[in-house]
């Protein structure tokens, strides 16, 4: 078995994209078991060599299937884990930043990777709780999921939009930067290329959650996910990503190697010795910085220094 | 009797419609599923209606097959208090977490998922076969403890029996299926 770090998460293989156009690239079932088989990772080989193929190849459409109920019942962990709330919760500060500094709106808040979209259209379900000229978009590279995700949003109708795009391309700017459980997936140079990539937008701020790698995460995560999950996929992943997250000083690192950032950790400990399950590094521009300080109020004990 | 009866249906429909929650839970990607959970717990609770038919089919095969009624039923009186007692203590934690939810705190909320509900769903078949065991203690006679392990063995898989029936159920298929497709399609 691999060490924790090197561990691979199958829906990173089962699925590829042109990172220029996004056309989906096909997927060879046979390479992603040999490259499971030979990282370790029997069981989620094993998981793989039974999705159908359609002559080598990954049925494309059998794999969006099954990242659409994967991506459901993730959905099922951040209610539990009240995410949408958590996020609110720290979108708002910021927000009140932007304003108190007379940016003028649109406030153009983007969730990177947003899978089916549940932090922007639970934000959407709560417009209420947002200022004026708030813009909410969830963009992904997976069409699927976006398609998913707009659907969702029309079910409810509910006032978000959802991109098959990359959020550093977008056509108009954008005033913060979100993602969940996306971070861990940006890999050595990634990592750091992943925040230099924010300076060159003019991106005001940004707030990316993820698991936090506690001494109880991988046995929470296995137990959490084994009670919760169907999907064998989901459950692999789940417990993968929790085993293999950066540790704090790793983003902070790579998060302040973005320049035009005071970066900092946000929400890692409920109290002296009991750890969130999530934990966000948070950016925001340097003129922002004290605003944002102010409209945290008394949860500015959850944000570390920010520097 | 009619006091054990009523406290042992109360347990059950709490459990099976609880247990609807949890079989419907991951399957609706909407964000307001109000309607969503209130339907899997009138669908979980219908199906516990079934399982409580066959419970009470078996006791009363049990009884009938004891050779002393009077006995029997006084056996499966002292047997079912005592699953109820067990099975009631559970269902009161789990009633507790819940009240604890409703306090507006999304750690206490967060917390409430991470170290009760979880570890409670985890803990369910444990707590059944526990009260079965209590039950024993009282030392029934062979017809009625082979009915008290035969229910609870029949409970014990009834989360795993509603995952299987919810997956083949169209409004627990469609991770969009809509509020107003849930009120305008009660045959779903």
């Amino acid at each position: 078995m691999s060490h924790p770090r090197a561990l691979l998460e199958i829906s990173d293989l089962i699925v590829d994209f042109d990172l220029s156009t996004l056309q989906r690239i096909p997927v060879e079932r046979d390479a992603v078991v040999a490259r499971l088989e030979k990282n370790g990772q029997r069981s989620a080989a094993r998981i793989v060599a039974r999705m159908p193929t359609t002559g080598t190849i990954l049925e494309s459409g059998f794999v969006d299937q099954l990242l659409v109920r994967v991506h459901c019942e993730m959905q099922r962990l951040s209610e539990e884990f009240q995410h949408g709330r958590r996020v609110l919760e720290l979108l708002s500060p910021m927000l009140a930043a932007l304003q108190e500094q007379d940016e003028s709106p649109p406030f153009r808040v983007v969730d990177i990777g947003c899978g089916t979209g549940y932090v922007i259209r639970w934000l959407a379900a709560h417009r209420s709780e947002l200022p004026e000229g708030v813009e909410l978009l969830g963009v992904d590279f997976n069409g699927a999921l976006i398609e998913q995700a707009t659907h969702l949003a029309d079910a409810e109708d509910l006032p978000c939009q959802f991109l098959t795009e990359n959020a550093f391309n977008l056509d108009r700017p954008s005033a913060i930067f979100l993602s969940t459980g996306v971070v861990h997936h940006f890999r050595g140079t990634d990592l750091p290329d992943f925040f230099q990539q924010h300076a060159q937008t003019k991106v005001k701020a940004f707030a990316h959650f993820d698991f936090q790698p506690t001494i109880f995460a991988p046995t929470g995560a296995w137990l959490f996910h084994w009670i919760r999950m169907r999907e064998p996929l989901s459950l692999h992943d789940g417990v993968v990503s929790a085993r293999r997250a950066h540790h704090a000083t790793e983003l902070l690192a790579a998060a302040r190697s973005a320049e035009c950032f005071r970066c900092g950790m946000y929400s890692r400990w409920v109290t002296r010795g009991i750890p969130r399950v999530m934990q966000a590094v948070v950016g925001i521009r340097d003129e922002f910085a004290s605003s944002f300080r102010r409209a945290l109020g008394a949860r500015d004990q959850r944000l570390e220094e920010l520097a | 009797m009619i006091a054990l009866v009523i406290v042992m249906y109360l347990l059950v429909l709490l459990d099976t419609s609880f247990s609807g929650v949890c079989a419907a839970s991951g399957r609706n990607a909407l964000i307001r599923k109000r309607a969503y959970y209130l339907r899997s717990m009138w669908h979980g609770a219908l199906w516990g209606q079934a399982a409580i038919l066959m419970g009470l089919f078996i006791l009363l095969v049990a009884v009938q097959c004891s050779g002393d009624e009077q006995r029997a039923i006084e056996e499966v009186q002292e047997v079912g208090w005592r699953m109820a007692t067990a099975y009631s203590i559970y269902a009161a934690i789990v009633m507790t977490t819940f009240l604890v939810r409703v306090y507006p705190s999304v750690d206490i909320r967060s917390i409430t998922s991470t170290v009760g509900f979880g570890p409670l769903t985890l803990i369910r078949p444990a707590v059944i076969v526990l009260g079965i065991f209590y039950a024993t203690l009282a030392r029934p006679g062979a017809f009625i403890l082979l009915a008290a392990i035969a229910i609870g063995l029949m409970m014990i898989p009834f989360r795993v029996f509603l995952n299987v029936v919810f997956a083949r159920m169209s409004v627990y298929c469609a991770p969009a299926v809509s509020q107003r497709q849930l009120t305008s399609d009660p045959g779903n």
